[in-house]
């Protein structure tokens, strides 16, 4: 695409005015103020035109407040343009009125409006691929861009990069990546930032599932609690029916009480239809004394004569049985007194044959004669053995050294050992010379020969003889057995001189305790066998004592003589004591009787056991016969009692029996007459109890309403319920068991329906906590839907740039290798594209390859004009797009302008792209007039636009 | 006869379908409960003689004590007017449910078998209810019923009527399921009815509608008011109908084109105009091209919603963006390539206008990468 022409009908200060162009390259030249930023935003609203979307954005406010015309009537752009398929079109842009016309000049109403339209209007640059923000950065080359590229380096890259993502007019891909990388970051956080929207509204949408967790368990316990309640209620419901069934059922059995009573008030009414009965008058005293004489006369047991011996009788035996016994006693001591002389006597008697008061005693004389007997055993078993003779052990032990030594010093050992030494020494001598001096080892070998030959004859010369070692064996052999030998003999003749001087001493002490001087051992002897003999004689005269000294002890039995005699004195005195106080001729009975101590134990035994029957017997007839006298004046005065009794009632009897028949029979006449008002007052009394204070009526008006009472009881319950309390057989202990019960269940479901009201008070609320849970889910919705789409566009764009700069990067490298020679004047001959971040490398001839933004200013500038070129190309695919440039080489210096100026010819010349250069430079001015000589190409030299009055 | 007949009040509901929390909702379930007194008053002004309630009067999950003592004293309140209820899935009756639980006053009737069991109104007219037992799985109830005896006999249950289960959209479940036809094949002359929310005036049945809404959308079907009726039994079987709306809680659905708007005071003041005069909750449809420039988060629009509604959902899936994508696609640019592989991608229309935008506006340099 090609502008042919721009009518500035009224833009800016333009008004009317006309801008011709060549298809080629154009210079437009004006000094300041001619309009040439002006036309260059003509040429600009000319082929884009104006947005007209809805809304007002400040871009198109900014816009209008530069380039409308300042008296505001009018404002219109035309320009016409020649697409590549030949196609010559003139937009029509009414900016004031919002209106615009794209139509063929060629065919008359051809209207492309459509073909191009973009954001309300018709944009020409829609032919190019592009649209008015992107035709802005694309084709439009601005001085402050190529400034940029030289101020900083890296711009250059990072323009491409632009360029490459959106045309020039925003960010870069990467720092659009970056911008969502931060924001990702910063306003979502990763799973890994706990403290970010997204981990937080993960976090606090489990916090609301707990809650709600928690909240749904606690309502379940609640309804489980509400239900036990009821079930409690249902209890107490149970308890109340079943007191209600009792109390109908007690109250049927009051009922039927009540009509009982009913029925009996109206029997005993019957009988008292006058009232109450009226007692008639009874003489009371007189029959209760007949009473009292009856009961008393009948009270009285019968007279019954004691039988059997009397009082005295009995105290008479007792003094008989007493007399006796003392003198059975007397006689007893007596014969006892007599009995203890006798002892006494023949004791004393017997005593005079023991002087000393025993036997001869015998316990350490025979001990003695046993040890004696011991000694004197042991001193005729003791052998006789003589001194040894002959050598002695310390003679024959002297031999045996002097052998040992002898055979020592015949041993030739002490002889074979050094010559072994010097016949080895010999032998390694040998050796080293052999080894040592090869020049010696013969004299080596001699050696060593020597060594070995001298050392067998050695061994062989010194070795010891087996017949001479045996005779030097055999020779010791005897003189240790005569040495064991001889130790023998010395020590059995020592054991027996030892046991000799024993028995000697054993001989001497028992000697001297027999009390007789013994020097020696002979006479210790003797003494020993006479002091035996002299034991045996005493031992039989002991013998012949012994009887006597048996009965002796017999009549002492432990006691001593003179005890004995004590005793016997004693007896005496207290049998004539005894016999003193006694009856003579029962004394004399007891004597003839002879009874001895044993008996008469027995007799006062048998005696006192008598006394005492005597006198339990003599006490119960003591008092039988007082109870006979008291009983006796009872019966008088009952008797007189009766007759008196029967004097007041008219009978006069003698017979006692008689009289109480007679007031007998007069009692049960008494008796029937009052039975019989007893009987009335009885009923009349039953008769009141049953009233109890009421009146028959009042009586059956409670009949009636325990009646109704019962109907109402029983017709609140079921039949089943009260034929079932019927056969409980209902008391008032029931019920009341009953009516425990009942306060227990309610006391149960009171407590129950407290705890659950209270339980109720704390109950979160399951809505609440799943509303907040769906708010925690839609933040965590909102969160995870905004990383997602984050994420996805992150991909998305990751994915179009990698793809764009990879098909990119040969195209910036073909178009720039196309100019590069010739523009570098072919210092630079080739160029490589990083396909991901697009950086620009050149090499010259040498190969080495340098980063295009670091070269030299102009060479930049020229790479950067054929970067720019070639992302024309790419951008705008088919249709060539022309290149616009404001005072683009401002600030270069001639050379490179120069340079920079002949690119920009160069590339329209071979690329048929129209280059459009406003500047104000008359070096540029000069220079397009030298080298713009092709009618392709203009040079357009504008005037200064006149100040609107 | 004349009754009132309800169902499908759901109280203690959660209103997290409107994004409602703490007291917004709360709100909201007060405003379940006033409507239940409406409907009570509704029964005291037209002197009805029995109130009918075909189940789903409350949530058996999330019902409070303070649901329950409140329902004890509501209906306490309308004796010696006599109350029915037919227990649903959601209040199913069971040991540890309210209607086990709390004790109710003479007038009221609880319906405690899973089968249809009778109960006289008046001198020959029968009215057989049942229960739902389980939150699920119950039975057709018109299963082996038949209603014999002298007279005209209704019906009052929470069941399902299969030939309209499919408008009712999904997640209704088909509780009880029960054929029209079988109403009348079981010798009663009208089925007082409770679950589905829309309300249905059939020659047999009837389906009062939930009467304080519960979702969205619950627009008028075929002209008739969601909540109680008022209904006359005449001494033939046959019914007459009056539907009054008792419904404390408004809810709307918006929509606000954005096509236009240039600046969040552009949204802003057409947004007031739409919302002007309305109260209660609100569903707002964005529509329209999003301008490119335009930088609108979520708060913007929930800060002037608020100033109306108790509480407000969102909803974008009708929003364009305003970026001509058509011409940036053509571009030999990264961005352009961007567009076409989004484009071309097999996402979700709502993701892929999410993503064009968010990677539109990073290559343009901007930060407002929250898209709307």
């Amino acid at each position: 695409m090609r502008f042919d022409r721009i009518d500035a009908l009224a833009f800016g200060p333009l008004e009317e005015a006309v801008l011709e162009l060549a298809p080629g390259m154009n210079v437009v030249y004006g000094p300041n103020e001619a309009g040439k930023s002006s036309w260059h935003v003509a040429l600009y609203s000319g082929l884009c035109g104006m947005r007209r979307a809805q809304g007002n954005s400040k871009d198109v406010q900014k816009f209008t407040e530069r380039h409308r015309p300042w008296d505001g009537r009018r404002w219109e752009v035309h320009a016409v343009v020649t697409l590549a398929d030949g196609r010559n079109i003139e937009l029509r842009h009414d900016l004031a009125n919002k209106a615009s016309s794209v139509r063929d000049t060629n065919i008359a109403g051809k209207d492309y409006a459509n073909e191009i339209m973009h954001e309300g209007a018709p944009d020409g640059s829609r032919w190019l691929g592009l649209n008015r923000r992107t035709f802005l950065s694309t084709a439009c080359v601005k001085q402050a861009e190529i400034l940029g590229i030289l101020d900083n380096p890296a711009m250059l890259q990072d323009d491409i990069q632009r360029a490459a993502a959106t045309a020039g007019a925003d960010s870069t891909a990467a720092a659009a990546l970056q911008r969502l990388e931060n924001f990702r970051r910063d306003f979502v956080g990763s799973n890994r930032a706990p403290k970010k929207p997204l981990l937080q509204s993960q976090a606090e949408v489990r916090q609301a599932q707990a809650l709600l967790s928690e909240a749904e368990e606690m309502h379940t316990k609640y309804l489980r609690r509400r239900e036990e309640v009821e079930r409690l209620e249902q209890d107490v419901q149970g308890t109340r029916s079943n007191v209600d069934a009792m109390q109908a059922a007690l109250t049927e059995m009051n009922v039927a009480a009540a009509q009982e009573r009913l029925r009996k008030i109206e029997e005993l009414g019957e009988l008292f239809p006058e009232g109450a009965p009226h007692l008639s008058p009874e003489r009371n005293s007189l029959a209760e004394k007949v009473a009292t004489a009856l009961d008393r006369w009948r009270s009285i047991p019968e007279l019954i004569e004691p039988e059997g011996p009397t009082v005295h009788e009995y105290q008479q035996w007792k003094e008989d049985a007493e007399r006796r016994l003392a003198a059975r006693r007397a006689a007893t001591a007596e014969r006892e007194a007599d009995e203890a002389g006798a002892r006494y006597r023949r004791a004393h008697e017997l005593a005079t044959d023991f002087p000393d008061g025993h036997l001869p005693r015998t316990v350490e004389q025979e001990r003695l004669a046993e040890r004696a007997r011991g000694a004197l055993r042991d001193f005729e078993s003791l052998h006789t053995r003589s001194e040894p003779t002959g050598p002695t052990v310390a003679e024959i032990e002297a031999e045996l050294t002097d052998f040992d030594a002898k055979v020592n010093a015949s041993q030739p050992a002490r002889v074979r050992l050094p010559w072994l030494l010097a016949c080895g020494l010999a032998f390694a001598i040998g050796i080293v010379l052999a080894l040592a001096l090869p020049n010696y080892w013969m004299l080596g070998a001699g050696l060593m020969a020597a060594g070995v030959i001298g050392g067998i004859a050695t061994f062989l010369a010194t070795r010891p003889r087996a017949q001479d070692q045996l005779i030097v064996d055999i020779s010791r052999q005897g003189i240790l057995q005569r040495l064991t030998s001889r130790r023998e003999e010395e020590r059995r003749y020592e054991d027996a001189l030892r046991q000799q001087d024993e028995v000697r001493i054993r001989l001497m002490e028992i000697a001297q305790e027999s009390g007789a001087h013994a020097p020696d051992m002979q006479s210790a002897i003797e003494v020993t066998r006479d002091w035996l003999l002299d034991w045996e004689a005493l031992l039989r005269h002991r013998d012949e004592m012994a009887p006597k000294w048996d009965e002796l002890q017999g009549l002492l039995r432990g006691d001593s003589l003179a005890a004995i005699e004590s005793a016997a004195v004693r007896l005496r005195e207290r049998a004539v004591q005894l016999v003193s106080s006694v009856d003579e001729d029962l004394l004399r009975e007891a004597r003839v009787e002879g009874i001895a101590r044993e008996q008469l134990v027995d007799i006062e035994r048998e005696t006192n056991q008598d006394i005492r029957n005597w006198e339990r017997q003599q006490s119960d007839r003591r008092n039988a016969d007082e109870q006979h006298t008291k009983l006796s004046k009872e019966i008088a005065e009952a008797e007189d009692r009766l007759q008196k009794a029967g004097e007041e009632i008219g009978i006069a009897l003698d017979n006692p029996n008689d009289l109480v028949t007679a007031l007998g029979e007069w009692q049960e006449r008494r008796a029937q007459s009052l039975g019989e008002e007893k009987e009335r007052m009885d009923q009349w009394g039953e008769l009141q109890n049953l009233l109890a204070g009421q009146s028959p009526d009042e009586v059956k008006d409670e009949v009636d309403r325990l009646k109704q009472e019962a109907q109402g009881r029983a017709s609140k319950i079921g039949v089943g319920a009260l034929t079932n309390a019927r056969a409980q057989h209902p008391t008032q202990a029931k019920l009341d068991e009953l009516l425990r019960k009942v306060r227990e269940a309610e006391s149960n479901h009171d407590t129950a329906s407290g705890q659950l009201d209270e339980y109720g008070r704390t109950l979160p609320s399951v809505p609440d906590a799943e509303e907040a849970l769906a708010d925690a889910e839609r933040v965590r919705e909102r969160f995870t839907r905004l990383d997602s789409t984050l994420e996805c566009t992150i991909e998305f764009l990751k994915d179009a740039q990698e793809r764009v700069h990879r098909d990119l990067a040969p195209i910036l490298r073909s178009t720039v290798l196309e100019w590069l020679p010739h523009v570098t004047d072919r210092r630079y001959v080739d160029c490589r594209v990083n396909p991901k971040s697009l950086a620009v490398d050149l090499a010259g001839a040498d190969k080495r390859w340098r980063n295009a933004a670091l070269l030299s200013r102009g060479t930049a500038e020229q790479v950067y004009l054929l970067l720019r070129l070639a992302l024309a190309q790419h951008l705008t695919r088919e249709e060539p797009c022309p290149l616009i440039l404001d005072d683009a080489v401002a600030a270069c210096d001639a050379q490179r302008k120069e340079a920079i100026l002949d690119t920009l010819l160069a590339i329209s010349e071979s690329k048929n792209v129209q280059v459009i250069l406003f500047t104000h430079e008359e070096d540029v001015r000069d220079w397009a007039r030298n080298r713009l000589t092709s009618p392709a190409h203009l040079i357009k030299e504008l005037d200064r636009v006149p100040i609107p009055p | 006869m004349k009754i009132v007949h309800f169902a499908d009040l759901h109280l203690d509901s959660a209103f997290a379908w409107i994004g409602a929390t703490g007291d917004v909702a709360r709100r909201r379930r007060q405003a379940l409960r006033d409507t239940l007194l409406s409907i009570t008053r509704l029964v005291r002004e037209t002197n009805a003689e029995a109130l009918f309630c075909a189940g789903d009067l409350y949530e058996h999950d999330r019902v409070t004590p303070d649901t329950a003592e409140f329902l004890r004293q509501t209906f306490a309140d309308l004796a010696p007017t006599r109350v029915f209820i037919a227990p649903g899935n959601h209040d199913y009756y069971g040991p540890h449910s309210v209607y086990a639980s709390c004790k109710w006053s003479d007038n009221v009737h609880i319906f405690r078998e899973p089968r249809l069991q009778p109960v006289p109104l008046t001198d020959g007219l029968m009215l057989w209810g049942a229960a739902h037992c389980a939150p699920a799985n119950t039975g057709n109830l018109l299963d082996d019923f038949r209603a014999e005896g002298a007279g005209v006999h209704i019906a009052l249950f929470h069941g399902a009527e299969r030939s309209w289960l499919s408008e009712q959209g999904s997640g209704k479940e088909p509780h009880a399921p029960f054929d029209a036809e079988e109403i009348v094949g079981t010798g009663l002359r009208h089925a007082f009815l409770g679950h589905y929310h829309r309300p249905k005036d059939a020659e047999h049945h009837t389906y009062p509608g939930n009467p304080d809404p519960l979702q969205f959308g619950e627009d008028r079907t075929a002209g008739l008011i969601r909540g109680p009726v008022i209904a006359t039994i005449n001494s033939d079987g046959s019914v007459q109908r009056e539907r009054l709306s008792v419904a404390v809680t408004q809810v709307h659905d918006l929509t606000l084109d954005l096509t236009g708007c240039a600046s969040q005071q552009d949204v802003r003041e057409k947004l007031v105009d739409t919302a002007q005069g309305l109260k209660g909750i609100a569903r707002l449809t964005v529509t329209g091209d999003l301008e490119p420039a335009l930088d609108l988060p979520e708060h913007i629009l929930h800060d002037v919603l608020d100033k109306f509604f108790d509480t407000t959902r969102v909803h974008t899936e009708g929003l364009r963006q305003g970026y001509n994508v058509e011409a940036i696609r053509e571009e030999a640019t990264v961005k352009g390539q961007f567009v076409r592989d989004v484009l071309n991608s097999g996402i979700d229309p709502e993701d892929k206008r999410r993503i064009l935008i968010t990677g539109l506006r990073a290559l343009d340099g901007r930060d407002d990468l929250d898209v709307l």
